[in-house]
C-alpha cells in the first residue's frame, strides 16, 4: 500500500483528512515506510551537501505592530514569552499557530501582536514551517495532547511531498530531525496503547 | 403510544446522524412539533439495509437502517415538516423561518462543521446539540476519536450551543464502548449521538426540564483527527485489520 497523503501539495491544495479508511494495519505500515524513505533521501542530499556554504535565510523584522513568526516559535521553545503579543500564555501560543494552520494550512512570517494577520507579510519560509513543527513536537512533549501531533503529522505531509530539493541545507538536516522526533512520539503512543490493551 | 414533543422541533440536513436522530424518535414513539429539513445531496450509504446495536444491556438492540433518508422516516410517522431552500441554516431566509417556528426548543442536526452564527442565536430558539466527544476535554471536530484514543471508548455530549465551538452548558454526557465490526464514521457515531438524544428527551417529557450545568474544567479544541492516530484509536478499540495477513492466507 502506498501512503496516500504525500502525493499533492497540501499547501496549495487543502486535504481535509476527513472519513479517512486507516484501519488496516498496512495503512499504518506505509506511513512508516514513506517517512523512513524520506529519512533516507534526506540524508543523502545532507551528504551531498556538506561542506557547500548556503545564503541564510531571511526572516522578518519585528516592529511596533507585528511580531516575527521565528521569534514567536524560538520563544515558545525556549519556554520564554515573546515581547510584544497580547497574550502572556506559553500554550495560547502554540494553539493559536496550530489554529492558523490547521485552518488555514499556511502560517506567515509575522503577526499582529492580537496573532491576526498583517497584511503585505509573506507567507512562512519551509524553514519556519519546520520550526513550526518542532514547535509542535515540543507542544506534544510539554502538554501531552495528541493534538499537537496531528498537526504535526499534517505539516509533515505538506512537507514531505516537496522535493528534497527544495530544502536547504540546513533544513534538510531540520527536517530530518523532524521526521525522526515525529516517527518517535508516534512509536511511544503505539507502545502505550499495545500496553493498555494488554493490561 | 406516542408522546408528543411539545415545543421541539428537530432541525436535520440530509446526514447519517439525522437519520439515526429520526429513527431513534420513531422508535420511541416521540412526534416532534416540526422537522425543518435542509436541501442537500443525500449521504449515501451502499452496506446492509439493517444494522443492530446493542448500546446497553437494559434495553434491546437498536435497529438502525443507514440507507433509509431522514425525509423518509419523517413522512412515514406523518410529522410536520418544512423544507428550508439551501442548505445553510444562517442565510437570512432560514434565520426568518426558524424565528417563526412556535417550538422554543431544536435539536440541531445540521451540515458538518456549520457552526450557527448570532441572528440566528439572537431568534430566542434554544438549539440542543449531541456533540462527538467528552465536553469540555473533548471539544471540536472528531473529538470522540481523539476519546477514544486516550480513554478507549467514545464519549458524547448534549449540550445547548452558543457562539462558541462546544462550549454551551451541558445538558448530559457519557462515554459508550466501540462495538466490534460497526463503522464508527458511518453508524457507531450517529447512533450514539442517536441514543444520547432519546435519553434526554424522555427525561424533558418525564421531568418537565433538562438539566443543564455551565461547563467546567480543563478544555481542549481538536482539529479533524489525522489518520494515522484515527488508526491508532481504532487498534486501541481492537477494530483495525491486517490486510497482508489475509493475502498471505490466500496465497498458501
Amino acid at each position: 500500500m502506498n501512503y496516500p497523503y504525500v502525493h499533492r501539495n497540501i499547501f496549495s491544495e487543502p486535504e481535509t483528512y476527513e472519513f479517512s479508511e486507516c484501519r488496516d494495519l498496512d495503512f499504518f505500515r506505509s506511513w512508516q515506510a514513506s517517512r523512513k524513505s524520506k529519512l533516507s533521501a534526506l540524508g543523502e542530499l545532507s551528504s551531498i551537501r556538506n561542506g557547500v556554504a548556503e545564503a541564510a535565510e531571511g526572516t522578518w523584522n519585528s516592529s511596533e505592530n507585528s511580531v516575527s513568526l521565528t521569534l514567536i516559535i524560538t520563544a515558545f521553545r525556549d519556554s520564554k514569552m515573546p515581547d510584544g503579543l497580547d497574550t502572556t500564555d506559553s500554550k495560547a501560543i502554540i494553539d493559536s499557530l496550530a489554529q492558523k494552520f490547521e485552518i488555514f494550512r499556511r502560517l506567515f512570517k509575522a503577526y499582529r501582536p492580537n496573532f491576526r494577520r498583517q497584511a503585505d507579510v509573506p507567507e512562512a519560509s519551509l524553514g519556519e514551517y519546520i520550526a513550526f513543527g518542532h514547535a509542535l513536537a515540543d507542544a506534544m512533549e510539554r502538554y501531552g495532547s495528541p493534538k499537537y501531533l496531528s498537526t504535526l503529522l499534517k505539516l509533515l505531509d505538506a512537507l514531505c511531498y516537496l522535493p528534497t530539493s527544495a530544502f536547504t541545507g540546513r533544513d534538510s538536516e531540520l527536517l530530518a530531525d523532524l521526521i525522526a522526533r515525529e516517527l518517535q512520539l508516534v512509536t511511544k503512543l503505539e507502545a502505550s496503547i499495545e500496553h493498555d490493551t494488554k493490561t | 403510544m406516542i408522546r408528543k414533543l411539545d415545543g421541539i422541533g428537530i432541525i436535520a440536513a440530509p446526514t447519517f446522524r439525522s437519520r439515526a436522530y429520526l429513527q431513534m424518535l420513531e422508535r420511541l414513539e416521540l412526534r416532534p412539533d416540526v422537522v425543518v429539513h435542509l436541501s442537500a445531496p443525500e449521504d449515501t450509504w451502499t452496506g446492509d439495509d439493517h444494522v443492530e446495536l446493542a448500546l446497553n444491556p437494559q434495553s434491546p438492540p437498536f435497529i438502525f437502517q443507514p440507507g433509509r433518508t431522514a425525509r423518509a422516516t419523517a413522512a412515514a410517522n406523518d410529522w410536520n415538516t418544512l423544507e428550508l431552500d439551501g442548505k445553510d441554516i444562517n442565510a437570512p431566509a432560514a434565520v426568518t423561518a426558524i424565528a417563526s417556528l412556535r417550538s422554543s426548543v431544536l435539536v440541531y442536526s445540521g451540515m458538518p462543521k456549520a457552526l450557527l452564527r448570532q441572528p440566528l442565536l439572537d431568534t430566542g430558539k434554544r438549539f440542543l446539540h449531541v456533540h462527538g466527544g467528552y465536553v469540555p476535554a473533548y471539544r471540536g471536530a472528531t473529538g470522540f476519536y481523539y476519546g477514544l484514543l486516550e480513554q478507549g471508548k467514545l464519549g458524547v455530549s448534549a449540550i445547548w450551543l452558543d457562539e462558541g465551538v462546544d462550549t454551551g452548558p451541558i445538558i448530559a454526557r457519557d462515554w459508550y464502548s466501540p462495538i466490534n465490526g460497526i463503522d464508527i464514521d458511518l453508524i457507531m457515531d450517529p447512533v450514539i449521538r442517536a441514543d444520547m438524544l432519546g435519553h434526554i428527551l424522555q427525561y424533558y417529557l418525564d421531568f418537565g426540564a433538562f438539566p443543564s450545568t455551565p461547563q467546567s474544567g480543563p478544555s481542549e479544541n481538536f482539529f479533524i483527527i489525522h489518520p494515522v492516530l484515527k488508526h491508532l484509536a481504532l487498534r486501541r478499540a481492537g477494530l483495525v485489520f491486517d490486510s497482508t495477513v489475509k493475502h498471505a492466507e490466500n496465497q498458501s
